[in-house]
């Protein structure tokens, strides 16, 4: 099942932030989401066929919030900008996990992986509101946790074959 | 080392910044208390024998979303203007503690059986820590001088009236409205701003120097580990550096899920929240060192042994894992309850408070150099 058509102003913004994810990594591809073959990941008996859609938008979440955290960690970043896109990151998540709602169970993303998720949702938040003048500096504290997050979201993303390459 | 000077000066400037806006307004609010309470019949309410005084400090502390720097002020002048230590310390414990924004937070990061945890123990360990400090520590709390812009011998029977009882003489005319409102001030910003602003330096300095040589792999070392050690470790921590609740709270669960004890985060996550350098020291000098020391040695000790009660509870298998959507929905909540500071409130507070600051250390320069010359000691005449 492809849920990439999610209607209106909220895919705009999702592609919006695909473009925007793929010229701050500085990632010339585009991900065709429309394709399941695309991605070309083997699935496992161990873990569940998720479906492309699904995977291109855990894709896209995990390379916003590693932009966003390299962009916290320049100490550099526009604070507005970075709130702009730490709350892009919570309403894509949202939207995700409504979608992954009405999925058969079978196919549903483990819990434990979109929490994980919401707890770099609600560190990215905190980053946010660490201005210093209009640019973003994190205390060393948040910054370490900032970085062990995505490190973790990294982690369980591939262990759960929930990555396109 | 450039590291370290880093990790100095941006722990510094957290704290300023995360702090100033709050220390600012509580010193605003703590003129008014000032002024106005002696007057005022709440004074005996607040001082009623027994735990109702106390249970009425907690619950109104768990409403202020007021960090552990911020209610310096208001408990020094609570407890300047006659209220009893223990409702001051378990209202300067408590409000830091625990507020709505800080329960949501946490039922959505942390998952129903540590919050259930964290809400008792914020209004519990509060309580406790004011019978403590009312037990052991009301005898031996002394009036301290602040830092005032004259002498303190000519100053002392013109601003703290309710410890130096005026000469006979005919009773001067009740000040007006206004001028009761500037007199509060006054006293607020130009008085207990420097006094507290000074030790506060003292504190902010040290919980620099802290954050610049602590190894960083330190904290996540000792979350993880489930002993007496690892407990205290994280009450000594926490008790040590500046956090507010809400921004602690995603960083306790974050740690959380990277497989600490949950008894030990709950430990880090109170005493992180209950105090800090800044504030031990700052109250040291302004309430008394055996009050203050009775309550960190308390508050470390309470959240220990509640710490060592929750691993006994949920470990070993706990693991923080509930509904993410709900999750993400509460996490709004609890964001939006708590009230934001624009950016330009948190520079010019800021600026502020340093101010406060410069002006505390320049005053206590003045008062050491004129007790030399003198030969007196700079004590109020207001110590007992």
């Amino acid at each position: 099942m492809d849920k990439t058509s999610v209607p209106g102003l909220f895919a705009a913004c999702r592609w919006v932030v695909v473009c925007l994810v793929f010229a701050l990594a500085g990632e010339s591809v585009a991900v065709d989401a429309k394709n399941p073959n695309a991605s070309g990941t083997p699935s496992t008996a161990n873990t569940p066929d998720y479906p492309a859609g699904e995977r291109t938008r855990l894709t896209e979440l995990n390379l916003l919030s590693g932009a966003l955290v390299e962009k916290a960690e320049t100490g550099s970043s526009p604070a507005h900008d970075f709130r702009i896109q730490a709350r892009m990151y919570r309403e894509l998540l949202r939207q995700l996990m409504l979608d992954n709602r009405s999925l058969p169970e079978t196919d549903q993303i483990r819990p434990d992986v979109l929490l994980e998720m919401v707890r770099m949702s609600a560190l990215l938040h905190s980053a946010a509101d660490c201005k210093t003048g209009l640019v973003i500096t994190c205390p060393p504290d948040l910054m370490r946790q900032l970085k062990s997050q995505q490190t973790r979201i990294d982690r369980v993303l591939q262990t759960n074959q929930l990555l396109l390459e | 080392m450039h590291s370290a000077w880093h990790l100095f000066f941006s722990t510094i400037w957290q704290i300023l910044s995360e702090s100033a806006f709050w220390v600012v307004v509580s010193l605003i609010i703590g003129g008014l208390v000032h002024e106005f309470l002696p007057t005022s019949r709440y004074r005996d309410r607040l001082n009623r024998r027994g735990p109702g005084g106390m249970l009425g400090a907690v619950l109104f502390g768990a409403l202020l979303p007021i960090c552990s720097c911020g209610v310096i002020p208001l408990a020094v002048s609570l407890y300047r203007s006659g209220v009893r230590v223990g409702p001051v310390m378990a209202f300067a414990a408590a409000t830091p503690i625990i507020n709505p924004a800080a329960v949501i937070l946490s039922l959505a990061l942390l998952g129903p059986q540590i919050t259930v945890v964290y809400v008792v123990l914020g209004l519990t360990l509060p309580f406790v820590l004011g019978l403590v400090a009312e037990r052991w520590g009301e005898r031996a709390a002394p009036m301290i001088a602040l830092m005032t812009a004259t002498p303190v011998a000519a100053d002392c029977c013109s601003t703290q009236d309710e410890c130096c009882p005026s000469a006979d003489g005919p009773d001067p005319p009740a000040p007006r409205f206004w001028q009761r409102i500037a007199s509060a001030l006054r006293w607020g910003l130009n008085d207990l701003g420097p006094t507290i602003a000074f030790y506060m330096a003292i504190g902010v300095l040290l919980a620099g120097v802290i954050a610049a040589f602590l190894p960083p792999s330190w904290t996540e070392t000792y979350l993880r580990e489930n002993s007496v050690i690892a407990l205290a470790a994280a009450g000594v921590l926490g008790a040590s550096i500046y956090v507010c609740a809400v921004a602690h709270i995603p960083l306790v669960a974050t740690l959380l899920a990277a497989g600490a004890a949950p008894g030990v985060s709950i430990v880090f996550l109170v005493t992180g929240t209950a105090t800090n350098l800044p504030e031990l020291i700052a109250l040291y000098k302004t309430i008394g060192r055996r009050i203050v020391t009775l309550y960190a040695v308390a508050l470390v000790a309470g959240a220990m042994i509640a710490g060592a009660v929750v691993n006994a509870w949920l470990m070993p298998g706990f693991e923080p894992v509930f509904d993410p959507l709900n999750s993400l929905e509460l996490l709004e909540a609890g964001e939006r309850l708590q009230p934001t500071v624009g950016t330009v409130a948190t520079q010019v507070t800021s600026v502020a408070l340093v101010g406060l600051m410069v002006l505390g250390t320049w005053r206590r320069v003045v008062a050491r150099v004129r007790a030399r010359r003198t030969g007196s000691r700079d004590e109020s005449c207001c110590s007992n």
